[in-house]
């Protein structure tokens, strides 16, 4: 025996423990380990053991025209070096729209072309989706994980401008379902963000308005039904002039009232209970014990200055927002610790902000295309390379 | 059984013959022999025909320590960085034990410091630390090179 053998499980469970760009790179240490790395189940034990250690885990902050910028979510501060590719990457490109990330794959979207892919940013693979057929004029994008047949789905939660016909479509990572199916939704529903609220396991949320109240709408990424639920009472009282109000885009983009999190993998809802100066806030879970009979349950009260104004998203019971003039601040809604992790003279537009945790993981067939367009400007010595590769790996 | 007999001891033999007594209550976290000696197959040597003594010796005090309850979680601690900090010829000896005899915590505390010993090296290194013989072709190995300098866009020295 060589006094360095080691059991093949035994490799895998030492790899596991180590960030995707070390693996990257100790792909060419032979062809034993570039196999194991490119297993599926590892990629599944990998992502298992990247979940429980926070040094993986990073906050995505988006600002228009800025590079995506990584935050430490634990140590609330910026990552110096970070795993990502994210300097080079999509982040550039100010039309590109980050939709959600889970189990670090990042759905990303230009609206003015119609285009969505998903994105690994750890390892830069890519599976850019066909288009669909209709683009209608509102539409909100979604992304969402449906663990019980580990499958992937983009959803497109449409309606209609005028009559606010509301229906679903959507496009599943498993090549044996046609893509962009369209499912009917028996509510009409004002859309009004370009993205979905909050990503969970098994469930993509978004907030969204219909003649009268603002609801919860929740697709369940199992069934493909898409269920609304209403607003607490209490986060309806204490807003201006609510019988004026239309649930329009005005009031489901960044100057909604509420902001949707994920909390502790419950949804959650923040919204104030003070009329102006607006600085008493609550936070609400929904509590699924049954489907269809959703109730909420309010978790705690916090109070915000009023210069805390605008809300970008919210992380794992931690909230991004505004403070002032481009003051960017993580607020932990349970601690009630808050830490300014970016100061800016001018305020640079802040499009959102989402949790990623880094993976192997990658949605089959590798699109050249949306590389290349994308300003990779790649060798031919650097596609035949590729191209050898993927044929070895499909081989295999 | 009645917990008032005297302890129940349960005796190993390594590679190289020597024998040691372990208390049944250490000997349970060995997780793969387990039935063994819960068979009552009592005074009967169990052979582990493939740790030699060094190493069966280092496992089985890991174990006493870890069975111990008076132990507080701070001095376990700082026994495990202890006990890690071993030449890396003895930690993969320990490493291949402890998946012999199936101790998860044990695998877990060595594999965890072998993937903080190698997070930093380059292929090169860990050929050299794992014993691999280069089996890429110098074609193969120009290919895995472009292809990660492809995805981070920066050089690796040895890659």
């Amino acid at each position: 025996m060589k006094n360095s053998y080691l059991p093949e499980d035994v490799i895998m469970d030492i790899l596991s423990r180590l960030p995707v760009k070390t693996l990257l790179r100790f792909r060419c240490v032979c062809t034993q380990w570039c196999t194991l790395i490119s297993y599926p189940s590892f990629a599944s034990l990998h992502l298992s053991r990247s979940v429980s250690n926070p040094t993986r885990h990073s906050i995505l902050v988006h600002r228009l025209c800025n590079p995506l910028m990584s935050f430490d979510p634990v140590a609330f501060a910026p990552v110096k070096k970070s795993n990502l590719a994210l300097d080079q990457a999509y982040n550039i490109y100010q039309e590109i729209i980050y939709v959600g990330s889970i189990n670090g794959l990042v759905c990303i979207a230009k609206f003015r072309y119609g285009w969505i892919s998903v994105w690994n940013p750890s390892t830069r693979f890519v599976k850019e989706l066909p288009p669909t057929t209709e683009v209608p004029i509102m539409f909100s994008i979604g992304f969402g994980w449906d663990p019980a047949v580990n499958d992937y789905k983009v959803v497109r939660l449409c309606c209609r401008h005028s009559s606010l016909i509301t229906w679903v479509e959507v496009w599943s990572a498993r090549p044996t379902l046609p893509s962009w199916r369209k499912i009917k939704v028996d509510r009409n529903l004002y859309v009004g963000r370009l993205i979905c609220d909050v990503i969970l396991e098994g469930f993509t949320y978004w907030i969204v308005g219909s003649d009268s109240k603002p609801l919860v709408a929740s697709f369940n990424m199992r069934s493909e039904v898409l269920r609304v639920v209403p607003v607490p009472e209490p986060l309806l009282e204490a807003l201006p002039l609510p019988h004026l109000i239309r649930w329009q885009k005005t009031m489901l983009g960044q100057h909604s009232p509420f902001l949707a999190m994920n909390w502790k993998e419950t949804f959650a809802l923040v919204g104030s209970v003070s009329l102006e100066p607006r600085k008493t806030y609550q936070v609400w879970t929904m509590e699924n014990d049954t489907v269809g009979k959703e109730s909420w349950s309010k978790k705690f009260t916090f109070e915000l200055d009023t210069e805390f104004r605008v809300f970008v998203g919210s992380v794992n019971g931690i909230i991004v927002l505004i403070k002032g003039i481009g003051e960017l601040i993580l607020y932990d809604v349970e601690t009630r610790e808050s830490k300014t992790i970016e100061s800016r003279e001018v305020d640079s537009l802040v499009l959102g902000a989402h949790y990623y945790v880094e993976s192997l993981l990658s949605i089959k067939r590798v699109s050249w295309a949306s590389l290349l367009c994308d300003g990779f400007s790649l060798d031919e010595e650097l596609k035949s390379a590729w191209r050898k590769h993927m044929s070895r790996i499909n081989r295999t | 059984m009645s917990s008032t007999e005297a302890k129940k001891m349960v005796v190993l033999k390594s590679f190289d013959g020597v024998t040691f007594e372990v208390e049944e209550s250490v000997a349970v976290q060995f997780e793969s022999i387990r039935h063994m000696f819960e068979d009552n197959l009592a005074g009967s040597v169990i052979p582990l025909s493939n740790i030699k003594s060094e190493i069966l010796s280092k496992v089985i005090d890991y174990c006493k320590r870890h069975a111990d309850d008076t132990t507080d979680e701070e001095d376990l601690k700082a026994f495990d960085a202890d006990f890690v900090k071993v030449e890396h010829g003895t930690l993969f000896d320990i490493i291949r034990a402890a998946n012999y005899l199936n101790i998860k915590s044990l695998l877990d505390l060595t594999c965890q410091t072998v993937a903080d010993m190698i997070k930093g090296k380059t292929p090169a290194e860990i050929r050299e630390l794992f014993n691999i013989s280069d089996e890429f072709t110098p074609e193969e190995e120009e290919e895995a090179s472009i292809i990660t300098r492809f995805i981070y866009m920066d050089r690796y020295a040895d890659c």
